[in-house]
């Protein structure tokens, strides 16, 4: 777990990858986020998290078509690597362990 | 597709690409594309989506999009220059000799520079301690007449200027400076005799930045009879005791009444940095007081226009004294700093700067500083050829170009910055001296000096390493590996090649600045020794005696004329070495009878003596009668016009110079002589009388000015100066002689006097300073210039060792030897000479000119200083010929 180092934008990140399947590219993702939590969010910082990503070896990456509107450039598509999908569920199962030990007084 | 008509911004675009690394290009494009025309798809203004698309391309400026650069590949930046600096400094002590040659040179050069600098900022620095020196105008006043009288007087005259500040709004405060003569100054028994010392109005404080460190600057000078006196005089008159509410006693100028003034205020001393030096303040009694000559300060509103002020200057003069008023006199506004440089009028405080010699001085250290980055820059490429093989085997092993000039500026800036620090040590161990020269004050603040210092090492370190750098970064490594390099500016080097307008330029700079102090200094000789007409040795001049003592001057002389050692003693109006003021019409019967017509003269005022005490030459004719006698002064009032009657009662005799009697149209002396004249200045006018001598033309001024037409006349009242002159070997003893005779007559006042020559010689104390600042420059150019050439003629032997051993085995000799090796350079020297000559006589030439009487430049000062060069190149070129060719050739061409 610890070995994992996922920031809490990170690890965002990937699970909107992880939505996104097979149409995850910089520019989905900004509309994704924005449309999920209602925050909208500069291309670069995207960029930045998804290159860092797959240099950690939570992603992986291709060249795809190039799609309309890109003046016929070719986008990249990102997809979770096996590694990040343990670290998904690890985190999912830790978060979910230890809300189900909080006693129900105190959210009540 | 609607929207296809709007395009990303390109420039935009371009901007992303050129930062962008190519492998993410085409993916991060597309993206910022995409995203352009998603915001158009939903609705946004395309203005407004292409100033996001801006704005995205500048978000993106971050790590993940940056190219990735040669050197970020090479592995390890930091151990490479770790292994710079060691390889530089093992090359430093391979090679100790001539890179500390090398730094020396540079070192010097910014020692140089450093002093300059430190000389420029002083002079520049004038009235910047005044904050509010900027709004701070002198008045001045020029007087004209047709006669042909001008003078520019630094101080006014007239009163009716005192209403300035009520008559102008833009004017907020007018301060005068007046009664300057030296004050005569008691405390208890001690006399004083104070200079810088002026009777000024209470607001002098708000408008200069006298600080005081006793006493309020609102009410010190508010009282009558109140007195401010800088630290350096409290400890003069008080020394340790608080000076606070002493009092001080002043002896009239004009009478031998004593006034009794209180201490209420005392001032921090002031920098040297100003025209106008204050040692003590005075207040004004009462209005009446603010009155006749007076140094005067207008202090201006902000932002104030100066050529409407000069307007109302005007019809404020007309409105008060009608129209007559500036008939002749122009009232002139001189800004407070521009008074140093930029003014030169007659009656100033102290003598003033010049901008010329600013101006001069500058482009001197940019040449010394151009003279030593040559130098630098020849050494240091000199040097590096013979670590060709170093680079070579750099190359061989995968070293790019940009390394190697990497590594060529780190030790070129590396040498230039050791040179800066040897350059800061030199130059303060040369500022005592240096300011002892110039008379130079350091105010320039250290951070400012170590940031300029800093700013010009780093420049010249790249300058001087930029050659070699890419000289060697050039060589094909091939080559160096097999052959090895002799350095050398023959002809093979091209004609014009770089190095051989290098050292032909720093030879032309040497020759320049040598052969312009030289000349420069025969001109200084020649001020020095010029015969002015008189003898100015041996002669003591007491000037500016008040009136209460001249009134007893026939009993000084008499109790001095006869005493062993004293030769004769004289008055006379203005002492010789300083410019006669007075000017007047001079009418000559049967010639110039009319006044308006007449020439205008200064006038000097003698006694029958002044002649023969001087030792002047009378043309024709005979000196002053001595029926001309002292009588007991007159008790004139002014009132009743009686000075002007006393003037014209009085029987006259005249003497001319040479000058007078041609501007009056008299062609030989003889004619003159028994001829009547008079002599006019406004309502004064001193009776007709008959010329008895014509005196050949005497310098009375500096030789910067020609000689004046002058006429002199016997008259006591206005006789300033005593003069006695010495025959003796005893100077010491008859100067007791002189003190005792003044004491036992004069009591009240301190004996103070001044030596004829002397004052003659102070005339040309600017010049002076300045000729001793251009030797020391001059010398230190050519010390500089020749260190390079040592060092290089040295170098560029030892890469041709090969060749003279060979040389010397096909039987060349050793003048033949040398005559190879210094023709190279003897050309390249004459090539400098010709820019240099040229230039020299140019620059010299304009300053010649600031004299009227001056020597011809020579062409022999150019031979000599040819020659000398010669001499010491041949000599640098013979001494390193004989170390090479000592050796058997033998040995020299065994080992390979």
């Amino acid at each position: 777990m610890e070995n994992l180092k996922l920031g809490n934008f990170e690890e965002i990140v990937l699970l909107l990858v992880g939505v996104l399947y097979n149409g995850a590219y910089s520019v989905a993702i900004v509309e994704e986020y924005k449309k999920q939590t209602g925050k909208s969010i500069n291309i670069s910082a995207i960029h930045t998290v998804l290159y860092r990503l797959e240099e950690k070896g939570f992603l992986e990456s291709k060249l795809g078509e190039a799609g309309d509107f890109r003046g016929g450039k070719r986008k990249r598509l990102f997809y979770l690597t096996p590694y990040a999908r343990k670290a998904l569920e690890e985190i999912a199962s830790l978060r979910e362990q230890l809300r189900s030990q909080i006693p129900a007084i105190s959210i009540q | 597709m609607s929207h296809e008509k709007h395009f990303p911004p390109p420039l935009a675009l371009k901007f992303f690409r050129w930062y962008c690394r190519k492998d993410r290009l085409e993916e991060l494009e597309g993206d910022l594309e995409e995203s352009f025309y998603a915001m158009l798809h939903s609705g946004k203004a395309p203005g407004l989506a292409k100033m996001i698309c801006w704005w995205n391309v500048i978000r993106c400026f971050r790590s993940y999009a940056f190219k990735r650069s040669a050197t970020y590949r090479s592995t390890n930046v930091y151990s490479m220059l770790t292994n710079y600096l060691k390889v530089i400094r093992r090359n430093f002590s391979k090679q100790r000799a001539y890179a500390l040659l090398n730094i020396t040179g540079l070192a010097i050069g910014f020692a140089a520079f450093i002093l300059i600098a430190i000389y420029l900022h002083f002079e520049t620095s004038f009235e910047n301690f005044h904050t509010k020196s900027d709004r701070i105008y002198r008045l001045t006043v020029h007087y004209t007449s047709p006669s042909g009288y001008d003078t520019h007087f630094a101080r006014v005259d007239t009163d009716w200027i005192n209403g300035i500040p009520e008559e102008i709004p833009e004017a907020e405060k007018l301060i005068r400076f007046q009664n300057h003569e030296p004050k005569f100054v008691r405390i208890g028994e001690e006399k004083f005799r104070q200079d810088n010392a002026f009777v000024t109005d209470k607001d002098v404080f708000e408008v200069f930045n006298f600080p005081l460190t006793k006493g309020d600057t609102k009410t010190a000078l508010a009282e009558p009879l109140s007195i401010v006196i800088s630290e350096a005089v409290a400890e003069k008159y008080f020394a340790n005791e608080d000076p606070m509410g002493k009092e001080i006693f002043i002896t009239g100028y004009w009478s031998t009444d004593e006034t009794v003034y209180k201490v209420t205020g005392v001032m921090k001393n002031l920098a040297s940095n100003t025209h106008l030096p204050v040692d003590m303040l005075i207040s004004f009694r009462n209005e009446a007081e603010r009155s006749w000559w007076a140094y005067t300060y207008v202090l201006f509103q902000e932002g104030t226009n100066m050529v409407s002020v000069q307007k109302k200057l005007e019809a404020m003069a007309i409105k008060i004294n009608g129209d007559q008023a500036l008939q002749g006199a122009e009232f002139v506004f001189q800004p407070l700093s521009d008074i140093h440089l930029h003014s030169n009028l007659a009656r100033e405080i102290k003598p003033n700067g010049s901008i010329t010699y600013v101006k001069i001085f500058l482009l001197v250290a940019i040449l010394i500083l151009a003279l030593a980055v040559i130098n630098f820059m020849n050494l240091t490429s000199a040097m590096s050829i013979a670590r060709s093989k170093e680079i070579g085997v750099r190359k061989i092993l995968g070293a790019e170009s940009q390394q190697i000039v990497f590594y060529s500026l780190t030790e070129s800036v590396l040498f230039s910055m050791a040179a800066a620090g040897l350059g800061l040590i030199l130059a303060f161990l040369a500022l005592p001296v240096f300011s002892e020269l110039t008379g130079t004050e350091n105010l320039l603040p250290p951070f400012v000096l170590v940031s300029v210092l800093i700013g010009v090492t780093v420049v010249t370190g790249l300058l001087g390493g930029f050659y070699p750098a890419f000289v060697l970064s050039s060589f094909k490594p091939v080559n160096i590996i097999k052959t090895s390099k002799a350095f050398s500016i023959g002809k093979k080097t091209g004609r014009f090649s770089i190095k051989r307008v290098l050292i032909s330029l720093q030879f032309g700079i040497s020759i320049l600045l040598i052969a312009s102090a030289m000349i420069a200094r025969q001109q200084f000789v020649f001020l020095n020794e010029k015969n002015l007409g008189m003898e100015k040795d041996q002669v003591i001049a007491l000037p500016g005696v008040p009136d209460t003592v001249k009134d007893k001057f026939k009993l000084f002389k008499d109790k001095l004329e006869g005493q062993p050692g004293i030769k004769g003693v004289s008055a006379c109006l203005e002492v010789p070495s300083r410019e006669i003021r007075d000017g007047g019409t001079v009418t000559a019967e049967g010639i110039q009878e009319n006044v308006d017509d007449a020439p205008s003269m200064d006038i000097q005022v003698i006694d029958h003596d002044f002649i023969d005490v001087m030792g002047m030459e009378l043309l024709a004719g005979e000196p002053l009668p001595k029926s001309l006698a002292y009588e007991p002064l007159p008790q004139l009032t002014g009132a009743n016009n009686d000075v002007e009657e006393y003037l014209l009662s009085k029987r006259r005799a005249y003497l001319l110079n040479e000058t007078a009697m041609h501007a009056i149209g008299w062609q030989t002396p003889e004619e003159a002589i028994g001829k009547n004249v008079d002599w006019n200045q406004g309502t004064y006018k001193l009776a007709k009388g008959p010329v008895v001598g014509v005196v050949r033309d005497f310098h009375q001024e500096t030789l910067k000015n020609k000689v004046d037409p002058i006429i002199m006349v016997f008259e006591p009242l206005w006789l300033r100066t005593f003069l006695v002159k010495l025959e003796t070997n005893d100077v010491a003893s008859t100067m007791s002689v002189i003190e005792g005779a003044w004491n036992e007559l004069f009591p009240k006042y301190p004996f103070e006097y001044q030596f004829l020559d002397e004052l003659y010689e102070n005339l040309y104390q600017n010049e002076r300073q300045q000729l001793q600042l251009l030797y020391l420059l001059s010398g230190l150019a050519i010390t500089i210039a020749f260190i390079g050439l040592f060092g290089l003629i040295a170098y560029s032997l030892k890469t041709r060792v090969k060749e003279m051993a060979i040389r010397k085995v096909m039987g060349a000799n050793f003048t033949s030897l040398i005559r190879l090796i210094g023709k190279e350079y003897l050309l390249v020297m004459l090539a400098g000479a010709a820019l240099a000559i040229p230039l020299s006589y140019f620059w010299v030439s304009k300053w010649l000119e600031n004299f009227a009487y001056r020597i011809d430049i020579s062409v022999m000062s150019y031979l000599i200083t040819l020659a000398g060069i010669c001499l010491l190149l041949m000599a640098t070129v013979a001494l390193q010929t004989i170390k090479t060719s000592g050796n058997n050739p033998a040995d020299t061409l065994r080992e390979e």
